[in-house]
């Protein structure tokens, strides 16, 4: 009844009213529309650059118009940039650094959620202070430990790069923190039963409680592969050596003003190195989305 | 009877803590090798005068305030960049909460494709730092970049985007530009849980659009806003990646941030680290962004609504 008395009424509405509707949408669509291109520019100037025959027409104007013919740009600059070799380093750190970050973070959210005792509320707020932490105060000290127990100039690559992986055993506070909320939010019911069946701890952590948590995981995962794929600092700090570089570093050394790699290699780099992103991005919207509203901001 | 039970109710408790420390053991190991002690290690270093990683055990250590006098006094670097930092973080934070608010009105309108619109907006804060970096270098940094060449056939002449009295208002924009599509989602979730019979019965008491923006959106949303300053401001204070890449803290340092500073002490071409001195100046910037979290949120708070409670 309520419905049928609100139908009839929008039919009513004047011509003069339609179209002033109609051309507010369209404004609404053009701006918004107008609005994405504009944050798509540095996608669009980066692979338009990529597909210039010179140097000096990446940046020239009017704008040439790019070609597929230059499609050669790509194997020239994954050449400049040591492609194959960086993206193994960067996988290597990514994949164990991020395992090592996920496992502790489940592992230590299971601690805080399902173990309560005298000691979990100042060990929890000891852990939530960590994220005001700032990097700088513990990156000096951490390189002249590394440095004292001579990781940093190591015979051995792979304990050269342990200091970008280590420090992933305390895991993310922030995932910490969003964990164990979530796992007081699955009932202890299902745990103590499993319990009276033998099931032990880990068990009940691995059988339970984390099939249950897929989605988040899937999102803490998303945001821990595409931050250390991004990571600048870290590397650039512990890799000093080309043949340890990561993909960040080769791209950074070849970006800089005074680099003299030609412009069109250097955006064929980045599109190398950020398409993965974005195909991540746009095949896994719905993740994202609303991973940045759990995880907020990042960094 | 009773004594049993208590005996055992008291080594069921012993078995939790035990259990409570194993799976926090990971955590705990981490926090101490990678937090505690360098954060002690560097409170104590930071009042010595060592310059050499591979010297500073073996010399015996002298203890003075040396480091700490002279960054107040003397080291108009640092000051300048404490200046730098606050000027940028103020402007990412507010002209971030700004920018997305807007945004996210607009975007939360209902169109077809909306999400593709949010996805886009978003896309920019997804590249990675040394890439957006070398794109906005060639898109606007020195005569032969994109934009310069633009200004130069419309008959413009003399912008320099990257002067002693741009730069840093250029550094911060292209920030600005990358993270404010990331900003925008987070208002848009909160905007989404601001209750519609609020809003319907505002409209039916006669409040016009902005009476009901101000009145009662913008009170709706404080928390999420206030969460996304702190954080933000927590963030931006430490801002080092995208301004070393794009300036490097040029011209005349006109761009230079605290956690530069900190990491310009170290001489990659002969290993040498003023590593005291280092060490001070990062326990000043960890008490500086302390302090103004704390200010910042004791000022705030009272302005932000939560909820009836």
């Amino acid at each position: 009844m309520h419905r049928m008395a609100v139908k009839p009424g929008k039919a009513v509405h004047s011509a003069a009213y339609r179209v002033r509707r109609i051309t507010a949408r369209t404004v609404l669509y053009i701006v918004t529309i107008a609005l994405s291109v504009i944050f798509f520019v540095p996608f669009l100037f980066m692979v338009y650059g990529s597909l210039q025959t010179t140097s000096d027409t990446v940046t020239s104007w009017p704008l040439v118009a790019p070609s597929f013919a230059n499609i050669g740009n790509y194997a020239e600059a994954m050449r400049v940039m040591d492609f194959w070799n960086a993206l193994g380093n960067t996988m290597l750190i990514l994949c164990t650094s991020t395992l090592l970050q996920m496992a502790s973070s489940v592992l230590v959210a299971y601690g805080f959620a399902r173990f309560k005792n005298k000691y979990t509320e100042p060990f929890f707020l000891l852990l939530l202070s960590t994220m005001m932490l700032p990097w700088i105060v513990t990156m000096v000290p951490n390189y002249v430990i590394f440095a004292e127990l001579g990781f940093i100039g190591s015979s051995s690559e792979f304990v050269r790069r342990l200091p970008l992986i280590l420090p992933a055993i305390s895991g993310s506070a922030f995932n910490i923190y969003m964990l164990r909320n979530f796992m007081r939010g699955i009932p202890k019911a299902i745990d103590e039963a499993a319990e009276l069946d033998g099931c032990s701890s880990l068990g009940i952590l691995i059988r339970i409680l984390v099939p249950n948590m897929k989605p988040i995981l899937a999102t803490m995962l998303i945001f821990a592969v595409t931050g250390s794929w991004s990571d600048y600092v870290g590397p650039s700090i512990y890799l000093t050596d080309k043949s340890l570089f990561t993909l960040a570093l080769s791209i950074g050394q070849f970006s800089g003003s005074t680099t003299s790699t030609e412009k069109q290699l250097q955006m064929a780099g980045c599109t190398l190195y950020t398409l993965p992103l974005l195909v991540l991005l746009f095949s896994a919207q719905k993740v994202f989305m609303k991973g940045i509203v759990t995880t907020s901001v990042k960094e | 009877m009773v004594k049993t039970q208590t005996r055992r109710r008291a080594s069921r408790e012993k078995m939790k803590e035990r259990k409570f420390f194993l799976f926090i053991s990971p955590w705990l190991i981490g926090f101490a090798l990678f937090s505690l002690v360098p954060m002690v290690l560097s409170l104590v270093l930071g009042f010595t005068w060592g310059t050499r990683i591979t010297t500073w055990t073996s010399e015996p250590l002298e203890f003075s305030l040396r480091n700490y006098i002279y960054i107040f006094t003397q080291d108009s670097v640092f000051l300048r960049s404490v200046g730098n930092t606050f000027l940028y973080a103020f402007i990412r934070v507010f002209g971030g909460i700004l920018g997305a608010t807007l945004l996210a009105l607009l975007y939360n309108n209902d169109l077809r494709g909306k999400r593709l619109y949010r996805t886009m907006a978003y896309a920019p804060s997804l590249i990675p730092v040394t890439a957006a970096s070398a794109i906005w270098i060639l898109m606007l940094k020195g005569d032969s970049a994109l934009v310069q060449r633009i200004f130069a056939a419309i008959g413009i002449h003399g912008v320099d985007l990257f002067s002693k009295s741009t730069a840093l208002l250029t550094v911060v924009s292209l920030d600005l530009f990358c993270s404010v599509g990331s900003t925008m989602i987070v208002v848009l979730a909160a905007l989404q849980g601001v209750p519609k019979e609020l809003e319907e019965a505002a409209i039916i008491d006669g409040a016009g659009r902005m009476t009901r923006f101000w009145h009662i959106t913008i009170p709706m949303i404080s928390s999420g806003l206030m969460f996304i300053s702190v954080t933000g401001f927590i963030g931006a204070l430490q801002t080092y990646a995208n301004v070393q890449l794009l300036t490097g803290g040029d011209p005349e340092y006109a761009t230079i941030t605290m956690t530069m500073t900190v990491l310009s002490r170290y001489n990659a071409t002969n290993g040498n680290l003023a590593l005291g001195y280092a060490c001070a100046e990062a326990w000043i910037i960890f008490l500086i962004i302390m302090l103004f979290t704390l200010i910042y949120l004791k000022l705030v708070d009272r302005k932000v609504y939560y909820g009836d409670e």
